[in-house]
């Protein structure tokens, strides 16, 4: 395996987690940004925790993962009443505070950053992270299909109907989001012993757009759509040809353009998958019956 | 039972085939046979493109120029160009395609973000990036795959405030405006603060420029209520360009404001035409270092409509001598069995060197750092800068 | 207390630059529902067409002023189309990332092919740029007065066109059920097209305020106006036009006094918080309605 197929599948992943800590919320409509600034705490914590106390990697997860918790909780309760884009203002406000509290912060690097974190063995890692990608995958599929995953259809139809059949919004809407800012946290760990560097400038506006983009190109009524976006759109810089070098960002957003204005829903949305597991399961069904 | 267990087996397959496919048919690693492919990672999209352009014409400049008195050891050199976008996670893509591709050494990335992105793997790969520019603080961190050619931070904080004080004696209190994303620019300021301490001259204190602002009239403000009638900008071009606009607005004269290098450029110029006569500052753009510089500049100015080379773009000319001084040095093969030996060699040669003839300065490299880089004080005079001392350290 | 003085003047003029380009965002949210992110960018592309004709024609000024506004009519309409399919379907994300995609192809048009992606700068002769009335520490210039002076025309001038021309309570119907719009009569597409150009046009006499009120422009002043004016829209309730004028003016003042009094490193986050503050009390904005 090569070192870029091992980064390219890194950062894949890194981002299809992003991308459906954001689609899950948004399956409310919230557009709730909490991942990247858990995303931003777990990075520093799994620097720090790496550097100066010596964990392992797994136990980084464990604290990742509660520091995720500590920070969404209290925020949450407030954020369940907020309409989509007023949530972006406040995530955002959040993210920001989060970047200057640890640029004024000397012992986490302050502007500058921390270096020198453990290298992990690569073919490790991407066990680790991949292994990741399937439980959370799992966990969002099975959310996807459990009444839940119809509570949320409901809410995102029309919320005080939603409430008339008794689903409590607000409990939905902070479990979610808690879920969410696990994802986050996660996804930071994973992110700061890839690149082997965290710095406060790495979580910032254009990661937060890059998401969304993934999240609406690959479709925002299915989790299938963002593994395939993923990969599309963090490739399209990598594979251009060299007298495209520098247009990778028009490139980028003539297609994306393009395909939400051919499929105004995303790459694929639930028919497809409707489809797409149709035809697998006949294509199956026709193969086994030849060989009966 | 037979039906499921081929069920299964063709899932299993079918799922294999698809996992395989983004593995087979990507970049494998090609001999250096013919000409000396160098990697170079640059950023060529976004809002500051303008600038990563301007630096790619620089080393395509110099390329002609080598190639052309004939390449390096008989073979020419050819710069793969890279977006490394100033996006961290671009920035290690691409060094791990440079790796990924047997390079013997890459130049770049310009700028601190994207190599405080991509240098712990080019530390952990141990290959040499010729940054230029971009890791003046964060240079020890990926010892010894990394250079800085900048001007040091340390030898301009001794020199700049005696030098302007000596030529504005009325200077009394200095506030500083300095850009709090680049950790660099906050210590300079530091250094400034301390060195006219040492003079007897009182400090308005820093006041933190943060990025994405339309309008800085409120910092100027409060710069001006500390009493300060000298000022020091370690902020970017277009920041600059406003808080001149601002403090001269409100009545401050140019020749006490200094503003330092990285904030001094066409843009700057251009935007405050009218009103910068008289300002200080480190850097100028059309001031004939060299020959060599002057010649790079006209030739930029004759295809750029008069505009002179950004301010960094000498670095990147001065990365390109270099390889090839180190490859011809170190009598360097290029053969793929001795490619880790030869990148470390490459780093060695590199990390330290005595009297390097750059572009501009002539320098030594200590520990991936340039030394005895002169420090120079320029004057704004009918929108050209002029010299008007140097100090050598 | 001078200084205090200062901040405040610094702040209405900083709120004027806002409010004249909220205008154009709460027109179209209004209209279209869309949360057009790429109509700052627009705004400064009109400004870099003026700039360009300046430098052609010899700094004639009736020809910029009238090349931003046609040019910004006509990019606006010409944009227009790619949002028809997202307003049908009401769609406001996927509406709202396209017009995030037009406006990273903005920049890249302006850091790349206009002044080798260098910043550009308005003749100071051409702007009143020179007119400024200076007491103490204090500044009041001609070109932010005038900013605020034209936001606050065009705020009434759109009031009136909304309320009382037939076009305009056309567009008023659309936006407030595009259903029974429909079943009287009233063509959304058209509506749709027209509210774009009509924000076009905006966009077009906004970009000659900002160009004598900045004086200069570059490739990253879409993105650092489009933020604040989200802030703006976010604080007053998406669509409000006299809350967005009072808002932005609130904003800049908000700013002004966070740059000028708390350590600098805070002032982008500190404006953010306080809004996250007010939208904890009422979230559907200063000037919204309960619903």
């Amino acid at each position: 395996m090569t070192l870029f197929q091992f980064y390219f599948a890194e950062f894949s992943a890194i981002y299809i987690l992003l991308a459906w800590a954001v689609y899950l919320t948004f399956r409310i409509n919230q557009l709730y940004l909490g991942p990247l600034y858990s995303m931003c705490l777990g990075a520093y914590f799994g620097a720090y925790a790496a550097l100066n106390w010596g964990w392992p990697f797994w136990l980084i997860f464990i604290g990742a993962v509660g520091l995720s918790l500590l920070f969404s909780l209290i925020p949450s309760f407030r954020f369940a009443r907020l309409g989509a884009f007023a949530i972006v203002i406040a995530t955002m406000a959040l993210l920001f505070m989060v970047q200057t509290v640890i640029r004024n912060w000397e012992a986490l690097g302050g502007a500058r950053g921390l270096f020198n974190i453990p290298h992990i063995p690569r073919q490790i890692w991407l066990g680790v992270t991949y292994g990741f990608v399937l439980i959370i995958g799992f966990c969002v599929y099975r959310l996807d299909h459990s009444h839940i995953g119809r509570a949320m259809d409901a809410v995102h139809f029309d919320r005080d109907v939603a409430a008339t059949l008794g689903i409590d919004v607000s409990r939905l809407s902070i479990q979610l989001q808690l879920f969410s800012s696990v994802i986050g946290g996660i996804a930071g760990v994973l992110y700061v012993f890839t690149l082997g560097s965290v710095f406060p400038d790495a979580f910032g506006f254009f990661l937060l757009m890059y998401v969304i983009t993934i999240v609406v190109f690959g479709g925002m009524y299915t989790m299938w759509g963002i593994i395939i976006a993923s990969p599309v759109l963090w490739g399209v810089g990598q594979f251009l040809p060299a007298g495209l070098v520098g247009f990778s960002v028009i490139v980028f957003n003539v297609l994306l353009i393009g395909v939400l204005l051919i499929r105004p829903s995303g790459m694929i949305n639930r028919k497809s998958v409707r489809a797409i597991t149709n035809g697998c399961k006949d294509l199956l069904q026709r193969f086994t019956d030849f060989h009966k | 039972m037979r039906g499921r267990m081929y069920k299964t087996i063709y899932c299993a397959l079918g799922v294999l085939i698809i996992l395989t496919l983004p593995i087979n048919g990507l970049a494998q690693p090609k001999p250096v046979v013919k000409e000396w492919r160098i990697p170079t990672l640059i950023f060529l999209s976004g809002p500051f493109a303008g600038h990563g352009v301007a630096i790619k014409w620089v080393i395509e400049e110099v390329a002609a120029e080598i190639n052309a008195s004939g390449g390096i050891a008989g073979k020419p050199i050819v710069n793969d160009f890279m977006d490394s976008a100033m996006d961290p996670t671009k920035a290690a893509a691409c060094m791990s395609r440079a790796i990924d591709g047997g390079a013997l050494c890459v130049i770049g990335p310009p700028t601190e973000l994207e190599c405080k992105g991509s240098l712990p793997l080019a530390k952990q790969e141990g290959i040499f990036a010729f940054s230029a520019m971009g890791t003046e603080t964060t240079t020890p961190e990926f010892a010894p795959w990394t250079i800085y050619v900048g001007r040091g931070t340390a030898d301009r904080v001794k020199a700049t405030i005696p030098m302007w004080v000596g030529v504005e004696p009325d200077i009394k209190m200095v506030a500083g405006f300095v850009f709090t994303v680049f950790d660099a620019w906050i210590r300079e300021w530091q250094g400034h603060e301390k060195t006219a301490a040492g003079l007897g001259i009182k400090s308005g204190g820093k006041i933190d420029v943060s990025p994405g602002m339309v309008d800085y009239g409120p910092l100027v403000v409060k710069a001006l209520n500390t009493g300060a009638n000298a000022f020091i900008l370690i902020t970017t071009e277009e920041i600059n360009a406003k808080l001149v606009k601002e403090l001269v607005n409100r009545g401050s004269a140019p020749s006490h404001i200094w503003i330092q290098s990285g904030g001094m450029g066409t843009s700057f110029m251009s935007q405050t035409k009218g009103i910068n006569e008289g300002i200080y500052s480190n850097e100028s753009l059309t001031y004939e270092y060299t020959s060599r510089w002057a010649k790079l500049n006209s030739s930029y100015a004759k295809s750029h409509g008069g505009l002179p080379l950004v301010g960094t773009a000498y670095a990147f000319a001065d990365m390109m001598y270099m390889i090839k001084a180190a490859i011809e040095h170190e009598a360097i093969t290029g053969d793929p069995a001795k490619l880790k030996e030869e990148r470390k060699r490459i780093s060695d040669y590199a990390f330290n060197q005595k009297g390097f003839k750059g572009v501009k300065f002539t320098y030594d490299v200590v520990n991936g750092v340039a030394r005895g880089v002169p420090v120079p004080l320029f004057q704004i005079r009918e929108n050209k800068g002029a010299l008007v001392s140097e100090r050598v350290p | 207390m001078q200084a205090f003085i200062s901040q405040l003047i610094c702040g209405i003029e900083l709120g004027s630059i806002y409010a004249v380009v909220v205008i154009g965002y709460n027109l179209l949210v209004l209209v279209t529902s869309i949360l057009h992110w790429g109509y700052a960018h627009l705004l400064v592309l009109s400004m870099y067409v003026a700039w360009l004709v300046f430098g052609v024609t010899n700094n004639s000024l009736a020809l910029g002023v009238s090349a931003a506004i046609v040019f910004g009519i006509m990019a606006s309409t010409a944009i227009a189309p790619l949002f028809l399919p997202f307003i049908r379907r009401g769609a406001h994300l996927e509406g709202f990332v396209i017009s995030a995609g037009i406006a990273s192809i903005i920049v890249e048009i302006q850091s790349h092919w206009i002044n080798y992606g260098l910043a550009i700068a308005f003749p100071p002769a051409l702007l009143m740029g020179d007119t400024t009335i200076r007491f103490g520490m204090s500044t009041i210039s001609a070109g932010r007065l005038l900013t605020l002076f034209v936001s606050i025309i065009l705020m009434l001038a759109f009031f009136y066109f909304l309320n009382r021309s037939k076009q305009g309570r056309m567009l008023r119907a659309v936006a407030q059920d595009s259903v029974v719009a429909r079943i009287l009569g009233i063509s959304v597409p058209k509506m749709s097209i027209l509210s774009f150009a009509l924000s076009g046009l905006l966009a077009g006499i906004t970009a000659i305020c900002l160009a004598v009120a900045l004086g200069t422009a570059g490739p990253s002043l879409g993105d650092q106006l489009a933020i604040k004016c989200l802030s703006v829209l976010i604080l007053a309730s998406v669509g409000n036009l006299k809350g967005g004028l009072v808002c932005a003016i609130i904003l800049g003042v908000l700013d002004s006094m966070i740059m000028g009094y708390l350590p600098g490193d805070w002032a982008n986050t500190s404006a953010l918080l306080v809004i996250v503050g007010v939208l904890m009390f009422k979230p559907e904005g200063l000037f919204g309605a309960k619903n």
